[in-house]
């Protein structure tokens, strides 16, 4: 089993955004290529708390950190996690604390 | 009430209609939780029309209903979240065995145990916050408090759910004694002491969904990882809806910061137009924070230990698969323990020991991050003020920090800088009293009280002053 | 393990018949052991000569009405018995050695047993050294004399050479059946040697001795003497066979006619089912006689007891016992109403007595017995005094087939548990009024109904039948064994003591710890270490 994950942010804001169908969309997007996710795990997150630029999406552990992500970006995504070049446009939007949080939250030592 | 009503009161995707035995438990505990709600629930607003979000469905768009109710008609229903049939333990000694559907007889007394004390948390925090609705700033908090209420209501359904259906002639006991218990009742209290005070202010209200329930939120994640299938899937959906609840309390903290910071940036004082003071919102925050980490149970723990090892507890996002050892058995926990001198000295304790650490740990980055998100705004609006998390160690009544004396920043002092220091630091009196002087009701649609500010959208795309509550 | 056999089949014992006086000479082969890796020399015991001695027990009291005195003594010149064998034990694991030890003990018993409810009465006539559990036999019977050889001793140097105890039953026995003072029983205790001649006799130790020429023919005048002073059990010396039973035994199943165990291994639980009498049952002894061993009351106790011993020895792993009853209650109760009317009849005493026995040994052994009173049950009299000797009681409350619990004649009085009482008095031990009333009036009552008089221990509808049962049985075998032999052993006996329950729940209790220390079992224990070069070590401290 994989341990790398993708993580929609559902938290409220995300939501109201349309998170929960931009999840769903993902992981139809990836399914073909990965049905049994054994590269990569598609999950939610309950917030990140980078909420005023959602949607946001987390890859781990490669911390990158999309924000402002519409359907239309989906596809750019998954070519990254297929191996692809990371989507820069998306990149960089929340602060660096934002993403700090995330990726000690998911560092865990243990 | 006859089985065939009862199956369509009840929403559910647990096959009601087939389980003689819940069915059956049902009949008399449904009529008793009505009656409670009654006598207990939110006081006053029966009778009221609310615009609330009723979960029919686990899937897309089925947890979230929306329509104009009247809170006793409300229909509770039975959720689990849908999950693999074939699922596998994924922690613990039990580690790749298939997950249980049925509770193991060696383990019934233990989930039994974890279940009613998270059961009894949902029906108390409604009897806490009974009185909160004569007091509400607008229609609008006034909807989210009956919307956190009726939710609360709805997991104690699903603990009822899974006491009625896997815990024989225990499990119905215990469910109905889950509405014998009452908040703050001399001689049948609710089982953790921080549900037994009544949430008097929209202040605590906000507080306690930021903080308490977010402890709640991570007891939750860690029996949704659970090798109990049921308790797994329960708490998964369980899970969603705390989401609103906690961010009801996140956004009213961050509005009454915000009007605060409008006040100020009037040159207003906040104090005499009715605001709540920056310096009592932290007092309010550090004794709610502390308070809800003493809930998570001792940092060294062999009962957690156990939880862990037996498959019952996992750690927060276990299924993540984003810890090393599944087991938890090759790592030790870094904890800062107090020496007798008041000093504090790293001890290591097995990781499996530490799992409370652990989850305390998750929730406080999380605590962390709301702080964050409130202290951008500030930063916004051109206040200089910003929110501090307290240390773990503050003020804390449970757990190795208990009975030592910490400052908010986690630093050892003596008992006397504590005495000099506490007003400060946590509520006074006085504090308590003038917040409770500003909490008068706002009934009136699109009005706000002055002491916080509107959010920025409303609910479920309606706007701010639409009519959430209608008055009989 | 095949705890069947009979004389013809015997190798360490032989048994003969003179008119009422029967003979049986301890002649154990020494090279046909039970187990593997010792000889069984000196008259030492195992397995396979104990459960010889059991049978051969039994078949005096059913087989041999005319029998009223029982000498036993040794085939072997100069050697009466070295007790149980040492090398035995050391080679033994723990549970077998407990096993042992206990079943041994029961066999003791069942001699006393018949001196107290038949009238046999038992000589040991020692005609050589006697040691350990040799004088632990020798105990058992009412009345011991030692050859006067200069030689000859009584002894139990099992805490002097062993670091362990004379387990089956020798302590007790001193003290409580012979009333040996008990700083001389301490002294008696500690000399390897042992005790012999006129200060045996003077400590109580042994009630004889004879010079060696005379020793057969004191014996057998005391013998005459004795049997000239005890009334005829019978009439007729006409006795009932006891003939092989008829089981099929398979990996995970041990089924006779009346009794049914079913194992699952994976939940280490032994499911043992028992039926009631089919058809026309014999009304009285004379019947019985005429019936032979097939009748129902010999054949399921028969059958009970071959049951609970092979669970005890091969199934070591099984944890619980769900005990179940089936058949017709008034059948039963009538083959019980039958037998307590006709207890003049030496046979009809032999069953109901060797029912008390097996009885017992359900009381004794160590495994957790939940009885279930399904809808297919029959909670009735001798059944139901096997639910009350369960460890819980779980029972259905079905409106379509209600379940009905009826106390039996034999409740009252003729199932005494090894510490005296009743199961209905040990239950009820805070009520004795009440455990009078119910074994008086032999009620028959609904499950709520013995619900209400505390006769079950839960009660639960159909709805939630299936799963608390299961939960009951995963949690029950989820316990730590040791625990729960001790939890057990502790509630099951409630009450005062006998010799007989101080044997098990003291002398018994003591042993087992003490095999398990390393003082008596570790690499340099005393049982270990006995009979090498090197001396046992002992760790010092005291508890």
């Amino acid at each position: 089993m994989t341990s790398r994950l993708v993580y929609v942010c559902e938290g409220g804001d995300c939501t109201e955004k349309g998170s929960v169908e931009l999840f769903e969309q993902l992981r139809n997007l990836l399914h073909e290529w990965d049905p049994k996710e054994e590269k990569i795990r598609v999950r939610k997150y309950p917030c990140f708390g980078g909420c005023e630029h959602g949607i946001n999406i987390t890859i781990w552990p490669d911390k990158i950190f999309y924000s402002h992500v519409k359907p239309e970006d989906l596809p750019d995504i998954a070519a990254h996690i297929k191996g692809g070049e990371p989507v820069k446009r998306l990149m960089g939007v929340v602060k660096p604390d934002v993403e700090e949080f995330i990726w000690q939250m998911l560092d865990c030592p243990y | 009430m006859s089985e065939v009503d009862l199956e369509a009161k009840i929403p559910n995707n647990v096959g009601l209609r087939d389980n003689k035995r819940l069915m059956k438990a049902l009949e008399t505990w449904q009529p008793a939780f009505l009656e409670w709600w009654k006598d207990l629930g939110p006081s006053d607003f029966n009778e009221d029309q609310i615009y609330l979000r009723t979960a029919v469905g686990v899937g897309k768009g089925g947890w979230a209903h929306f329509d104009y109710v009247k809170m006793p008609e409300y229909r509770w229903g039975i959720f689990l979240a849908e999950g693999p049939e074939d699922r596998k333990i994924h922690f613990g000694d039990h580690l790749g065995e298939e997950a249980w559907k049925e509770v193991p007889g060696e383990m019934r007394n233990r989930l039994r145990r974890l279940i009613v004390t998270q059961g009894d948390t949902e029906p108390a925090s409604v009897e806490q916050q009974r009185l909160l609705g004569k007091t509400a700033p607008s229609l609008y908090d006034l909807r989210n408090l009956f919307q956190v209420n009726v939710e609360e209501g709805r997991h104690l359904w699903a603990m009822v759910y899974l006491l009625h259906t896997y815990f024989g002639k225990d499990g119905r006991e215990e469910a109905e004694a889950l509405l014998q218990r009452h908040s703050g009742d001399e001689d049948n209290p609710r089982i953790l002491e921080a549900f037994n005070n009544p949430i008097e202010t929209w202040v605590d209200f906000f507080c306690f969904t930021t903080f308490t329930d977010r402890d709640g939120k991570y007891q939750l994640a860690a029996l949704a990882e659970s090798a109990f299938d049921p308790l797994a899937r329960s708490t998964q959906f369980m899970l969603t809806e705390e989401a609103f609840h906690m961010q009801t309390g996140e956004n009213g903290v961050g509005r009454i910061l915000h009007r605060t910071a409008q006040l100020e940036k009037e040159g207003k004082d906040a104090k005499s137009e009715g605001g709540i003071p920056f310096d009592i919102m932290q007092k309010y925050i550090n004794y709610w924070a502390s308070a809800s980490m003493d809930l998570f149970g001792g940092e060294d723990s062999t009962n957690a230990a156990e939880s862990f090892s037996m498959g019952l507890k996992g750690r927060y996002r276990e299924g993540d698969g984003i810890y090393s050892d599944p087991r938890a058995l090759e790592q030790n926990y870094k904890a800062e323990i107090p020496t007798p001198d008041g000093k504090l000295e790293e001890k290591e304790i097995p990781l499996r020991r530490a799992m409370n650490a652990l989850l305390l740990d998750s929730y406080v980055q999380d605590c962390k991050r709301i702080t964050m998100r409130w202290n951008r705004d500030l930063e916004k609006l051109g206040t200089d003020f910003r929110v501090v998390f307290p240390s773990k160690r503050f003020n804390r009544k449970q757990g190795i920090y208990a009975g030592h004396y910490y400052d908010p920043e986690g630093t050892p002092i003596t008992e006397a800088e504590w005495n000099a220091k506490i007003a400060s630091w946590l509520p006074s009196e006085e504090d308590r009293a003038y917040v409770k002087s500003c909490m008068k009701p706002v009934y009136e649609k699109g009005k706000i009280a002055n002491w916080i500010a509107p959010p920025p959208t409303g609910v479920n795309g309606q706007p701010f002053d639409f009519e959430y509550v209608k008055f009989h | 393990m095949e705890f069947q056999t009979n004389p013809e089949q015997y190798k360490h014992w032989r048994l003969s018949f003179e008119g009422p006086i029967a003979r049986m000479e301890m002649a154990v082969a020494q090279d046909k052991p039970f187990g593997e890796g010792y000889e069984l020399k000196l008259n030492s015991y195992d397995i396979g000569v104990d459960i010889e001695l059991n049978d051969a027990v039994q078949r005096i009291r059913f087989e041999h009405p005319e029998v009223k005195v029982v000498v036993v003594t040794s085939a072997w010149d100069k050697v009466f018995c070295a007790g149980a064998n040492i090398r035995m034990l050391g080679k033994s694991t723990h549970p077998f050695k407990v096993n042992f030890c206990k079943y041994t003990n029961e066999t003791r018993l069942a001699i006393e047993d018949s001196s107290r409810f038949s009238g046999i009465r038992w000589i040991a006539a020692l005609n050589g050294i006697c040691a350990g559990g040799g004088y632990e036999l020798a105990l058992a019977c009412d009345e011991i004399y030692l050859v006067d050889d200069n030689h000859s001793a009584v002894s139990l140097p099992e805490v002097p050479l062993l670091g362990v105890l004379p387990g089956t039953g020798g302590l007790t026995r001193l003290v409580d059946k012979r009333k040996v003072r008990r700083d001389l029983a301490d002294v008696f205790c500690t000399l390897p040697e042992g005790v012999k001649g006129k200060r045996a006799v003077a400590w109580n130790l042994i009630d004889g001795t004879f010079p060696k020429s005379k020793f057969q023919e004191k014996i057998h005048e005391r013998a005459e003497a004795l049997e000239a002073s005890l009334p005829a059990r019978s009439e007729s010396p006409e006795g009932l066979a006891l003939l092989p039973l008829n089981a099929e035994i398979s990996e995970n199943r041990f089924r006779y006619d009346s009794v049914d165990v079913e194992i699952d291994r994976q939940k280490r639980v032994a499911t043992l089912t028992i039926h009631g009498p089919k058809g026309d049952q014999p009304g009285n002894g004379a019947a019985y006689l005429a019936k032979g061993c097939d009748a129902w009351a010999i054949a399921a106790c028969r059958q009970l007891d071959d049951a609970l011993c092979r669970l005890r020895f091969d199934e070591l792993e099984v944890g619980l016992i769900r005990l179940q009853t089936r058949g017709d209650a008034e059948a039963l109760l009538q083959v019980e109403r039958d037998l307590l009317a006709d207890q003049g009849h030496w046979l009809s005493r032999e069953i109901l007595a060797f029912w008390a026995r097996t009885l017992r040994r359900l009381d004794l052994t160590a495994r957790s017995v939940f009885a279930v009173a399904d809808e297919d049950s029959c909670m009735a009299g001798v059944f139901l005094e096997m639910a009350l000797a369960a460890d819980r009681i779980y029972a259905l409350d079905s409106e379509e087939k209600p379940v009905r619990f009826s106390i039996g004649p034999l409740s009252n009085g003729s199932l005494p548990m090894s510490h005296g009482p009743t199961r209905l008095q040990v239950r009820f031990l805070a009520d004795p009024i009440k455990a009078d009333r119910l074994a008086t009036e032999q009620p028959t009552m609904t499950a709520k109904e013995a619900e209400e008089q505390g006769l079950t221990t839960f009660l639960f509808d159909d709805i939630d039948w299936d799963d608390e049962l299961r939960i009951a049985f995963e949690e029950r075998a989820s316990l730590s064994p040791d625990a729960l032999t001790g939890l057990e052993a502790s509630l099951r006996f409630a009450g005062p003591e006998t010799c007989d329950s101080k044997i098990f729940g003291r002398l018994s209790a003591w042993q087992n710890w003490i095999f398990i220390r390393p003082n008596a079992t570790g690499e340099e224990g005393a049982l270990v270490r006995y009979g090498n070069p090197e001396p046992a070590r002992f760790d010092w401290r005291r508890t």
